[in-house]
């Protein structure tokens, strides 16, 4: 089971990467193509937008979740005895959890629901449906990390209590 | 009950340790419940606030600015920064510090990550500060401090987060912070000088660098320059929006990695991956910022502060000093980004009701934030410095403590005299 979700988040994290990078061409060349030559690129801020957007960060989610993206405040939990510190983190865990459950249910219902619209970009003729799918599939595949770190919870070793890395 | 328990439960699963993302959501999700009684109409926002909270072409500056600044860090731009800024001012008693402080601000210009500067400037100047006799203290916290610069100086990943949370324009927000940003920065270098003016022993007198040195290190900071250059002028003209200028910037760096050797295809990649984890963690909170804010809305706190403080009938300015001890003391526990996302909602009405700037209180947001960087006892930049600089928690708080005193002083400047923030936005088209 580990094997086979390292291998998926793997997967789904170098494609969030190829978004990323896409990106970044994609956004740099449309800037130039507008100012320099007057011709933007056709559906270029749509696709960032609605596509590489979503799948930058929730392709990326479980990989994310691993390296200590859902930050926390320990100050008092730092500071509580460990009994203490042992129903906090298994609550935090559990929490996580639900929150996710409940997200990638909803989020199925959305894509369901924007797949029967036949909802498409207003520049070129593509359906927005499956990037609305990217979000449950990242939320999942996370989910499962979760679920499968529960009995490291209590001992604070679950990826969920992993050293924070901020951003700015 | 409809203010009180959501509020409550925010509190309590922060304190208990549940993720800031999640526990916002939870909060969220229980208020929107409280207020509408409708368990349809919050799977309703629930299934459309992920999307809807990142796809979102203004908020592809955020990837964008935290890519430039991962590729920036890879090519090790910094390290030519701190060489040409510490060869020109090593001879005054206090300059390598003062050099560190000038390195954190350049690098700024193509870093909008506090935490990046940090890490970046602590391996290159600790080390060498270390070297030449300076006290453990100073160069901690000329490091600390400096890096506070990037979220001051554009382009700062916090200001676009503030403009696309209070939908002030992310252009004139960036600009705004450029002279506060400098201004620190010499304040900031005073007030390193006046520290080794009372106490010498914390940095011994340097021989001078022979001038050819010092030109040659300039030319090998050209490629920087114009990246910085670049970034600004694309910022400040108006012809790319700031996702654009993410973008280009972004390209840019990776260029000039590429072609002077230093950026690898794997630190390519690596930084692309830091990226993303980066951004999954800010989007997160978004994400559940979004939700607690579709309670706010529904609820109408925001609307019931702005009467009851109103009705107080206070000076505005007792409300803005309020409102600054309140970020000062929350931003010592929680980092900038959803300490910004969590207080905007309800400060940000009071202030346009009071009549000051939205663009003047985003640079006022950004120097409180500065100074929770690194004050005890969260401190996040207080802490990096200290991991990356093998320098003692302890001793790192002391020397940003002290030169803290900068940011003290920058603030007041600046609520006095609020045209040091506005007055380049203003000039803008």
């Amino acid at each position: 089971m580990n094997k086979w979700h390292a291998r998926c988040e793997v997967l789904l994290l170098y494609a969030g990467a190829v978004a990323v990078f896409v990106m970044m061409c994609l956004t740099a060349a449309d800037a130039v193509a507008r100012y320099v030559l007057n011709s933007p690129i056709t559906g270029a801020y749509e696709i960032t937008e609605k596509y590489l957007m979503v799948a930058a960060v929730f392709l990326g989610l479980s990989n994310g979740y691993r390296e200590g993206a859902l930050i926390r405040v320990t100050f008092f939990v730092d500071r509580v005895p460990r009994s203490v510190q042992f129903f906090a983190n298994h609550l935090a865990q559990l929490v996580s959890i639900a929150y996710a459950a409940v997200l990638i249910v909803a989020t199925i219902q959305q894509g369901l629901r924007v797949v029967a619209d036949h909802t498409e970009l207003s520049t070129l003729p593509l359906t927005v449906g499956p990037a609305h799918f990217m979000i449950p599939l990242g939320l999942a595949v996370m989910l499962v990390l979760m679920v499968m770190e529960i009995p490291k919870a209590g001992s604070g070793q679950s990826h969920l209590f992993s050293s924070e890395q901020p951003a700015a | 009950m409809e203010a009180y328990l959501p509020v409550l439960v925010l509190l309590l699963t922060l304190l208990l340790g549940i993720p800031i993302a999640v526990s916002l959501a939870v909060s969220g999700m229980v208020g929107i419940y409280v207020v509408t009684g409708d368990l349809n109409r919050l799977m309703g926002i629930l299934s459309m606030a992920p999307y809807s909270s990142v796809a979102d072409h203004a908020l592809s500056t955020i990837p964008m600015f935290i890519l430039m600044a991962y590729l920036s860090a890879s090519a090790g731009l910094a390290k030519d920064l701190y060489a040409a800024a510490s060869s020109w001012l090593s001879h005054i008693r206090g300059g390598l510090a003062m050099g560190t402080v000038a390195a954190c601000g350049i690098f700024g210009a193509m870093s909008g990550a506090s935490v990046a500067g940090a890490s970046v400037m602590s391996r290159i100047a600790i080390p060498e500060m270390r070297r030449h006799g300076y006290s453990e203290e100073l160069a901690a916290g000329a490091v600390g401090i400096g890096a506070t610069l990037n979220i001051l100086i554009p382009p700062s990943i916090a200001m676009v987060i503030y403009g696309i949370a209070t939908q002030t324009s992310i252009g004139k927000l960036l600009i705004a912070g450029v002279i506060p940003g400098i201004l620190l920065g010499i304040v900031l270098s005073i007030t390193v000088y006046l520290w080794v003016l009372v106490s010498p022993s914390h940095a011994p007198k340097l021989a001078r660098v022979p001038l050819r040195e010092c030109w040659a290190s300039l030319t090998r900071i050209g490629p920087s320059l114009l990246l910085i250059i670049v970034v600004l002028v694309m910022l400040y003209s108006g012809i790319a929006t700031p996702t654009e200028v993410g973008a280009v910037g972004a390209a840019m760096a990776a260029i000039i990695g590429w072609w002077t050797g230093r950026l690898s295809w794997k630190d390519s990649v690596e930084a692309v991956k830091m990226t993303i984890r980066t951004s999954v963690m800010i989007f997160l909170i978004l994400i559940g910022a979004t939700i607690f804010g579709y309670y706010m809305a529904l609820s109408r706190i925001p609307q019931l502060v702005v009467a009851a403080v109103t009705d107080m009938d206070l000076n505005r300015w007792v409300v803005i000093v309020g409102i600054i001890v309140v970020y000062f003391v929350i931003s010592m526990f929680m980092d900038e980004i959803p300490l910004l996302l969590l207080t905007l909602q309800v400060t940000f009405p009071l202030i346009v009701s009071l009549g000051f700037d939205p663009v003047w209180f985003g640079v006022m947001s950004m120097m409180m934030m500065a100074m929770g960087l690194v004050f005890p006892p969260v401190g996040i930049v207080a802490f990096v410095v200290s991991a990356t600089g093998q320098v003692p928690l302890e001793k790192v708080f002391k020397g940003t403590s002290i030169l803290i005193l900068a940011i003290f002083a920058t603030t007041v400047l600046l609520m006095v005299f609020p045209q040091i923030a506005l007055w380049l936005p203003a000039t803008m088209r």
